[in-house]
């Protein structure tokens, strides 16, 4: 289990903190092609312990109807890493699912009802940050919204940071 | 010191699924050993001639060492979804180690007869650096 008990938490003099990611991702005709990469700096001095994304974001298709069918992928990074947290653009479907059916969709009530929460047990290091670089294939703005569920870690507290991760190291490869 | 560190593999993303059976490949990526902790995909409720479908599909993984990994089944559409949405989400928790460069194949077979003109999506998500490497 991955989620930081109190006594650790008081421990490292953790701190509770999310880090929301939050915008409207231009249509794929337009000027930036579909894309907006949304980025926020780890606060100075700390790092973020990641535990738990949530997710949710509206499927309006090319011609400004809601149905229901995602357009939009992301790729996430954390500042530090070069070739990001994934081999690709992932489907943000995977993620959460939302959208629901309508013969006819309406551009102003976009269907983000549905929030998932997906285990993100990641450490942002301090000179890092919380990057979504979001790509959207509808000719319509899509709205893109998440939220990181974690713990500012104190720089002075990183090596019991790291003892605590250690000690839930699984057992060895099968 | 190790850390682990979220690494998600995208795999057949936006990919028609033609059923009984179609594979998908990826490889870990080289530099640290990886956890497979779980698997998500999501599958549309409705197909392309507009009727709802609820098949149910099932995960295989085989890797370059010949292992096959898991056989369990993920059911779309099934009486927990809310009715009226498109697209079903599910995920499969698996915790599965992986080496680098380890070629991971998914087969996923469903019950449908006959191709399923729809898109399935499938993400890997794992952490790095388990192992110290």
């Amino acid at each position: 289990m991955f989620f930081m008990d109190f006594a650790t938490v008081r421990r490292l003099k953790a701190r509770k903190f999310a880090y929301t990611l939050a915008g409207s991702i231009p249509a794929f005709n337009g000027a930036q092609a579909g894309a907006l990469e949304l980025s926020e700096a780890i606060q100075q001095g700390f790092h973020f312990w990641s535990e738990l994304l949530s997710i949710s974001f509206t499927t309006i298709n090319s011609a400004g109807a809601d149905d229901g069918v995602c357009t939009l992928t992301c790729q996430f990074k954390d500042g530090a890493n070069q070739i990001g947290m994934s081999n690709t653009f992932i489907d943000l479907s995977t993620l959460s699912a939302p959208g629901r059916q309508r013969a006819v969709g309406l551009a102003g009530d976009p269907s983000n009802q549905l929030a998932a929460f997906i285990p993100w047990p990641h450490l942002y290091i301090s000179t890092g940050s919380v990057i979504a670089d979001v790509r959207n294939a509808s000719n319509s703005a899509n709205l893109f919204d998440a939220t990181w569920n974690g713990y500012l870690i104190p720089e002075s507290s990183i090596a019991q940071f790291d003892a605590w991760v250690n000690s839930m190291a699984p057992a060895s490869p099968q | 010191m190790i850390r682990p560190r979220v690494f998600i593999l995208g795999a057949a993303v936006r990919r028609p699924l033609q059923l009984p059976v179609t594979l998908v490949s990826v490889t870990v990526p080289r530099g640290s050993d990886w956890r497979l902790d779980y698997i998500l995909a999501s599958y549309p409720r409705t197909v392309a001639a507009g009727a709802q479908t609820s098949p149910e599909l099932r995960f295989r993984l085989f890797t370059t060492r010949g292992v096959a990994h898991d056989n369990r089944p993920i059911r779309f559409g099934d009486v927990t979804s809310p009715s009226g949405f498109t697209r079903v989400r599910r995920s499969v928790p698996l915790g599965i180690p992986f080496q680098p460069g380890e070629v991971i194949t998914i087969e996923v077979s469903g019950m449908a007869a006959g191709p399923v003109p729809a898109t399935i999506s499938i993400t890997l998500h794992g952490q790095k650096g388990w192992e110290g490497r």
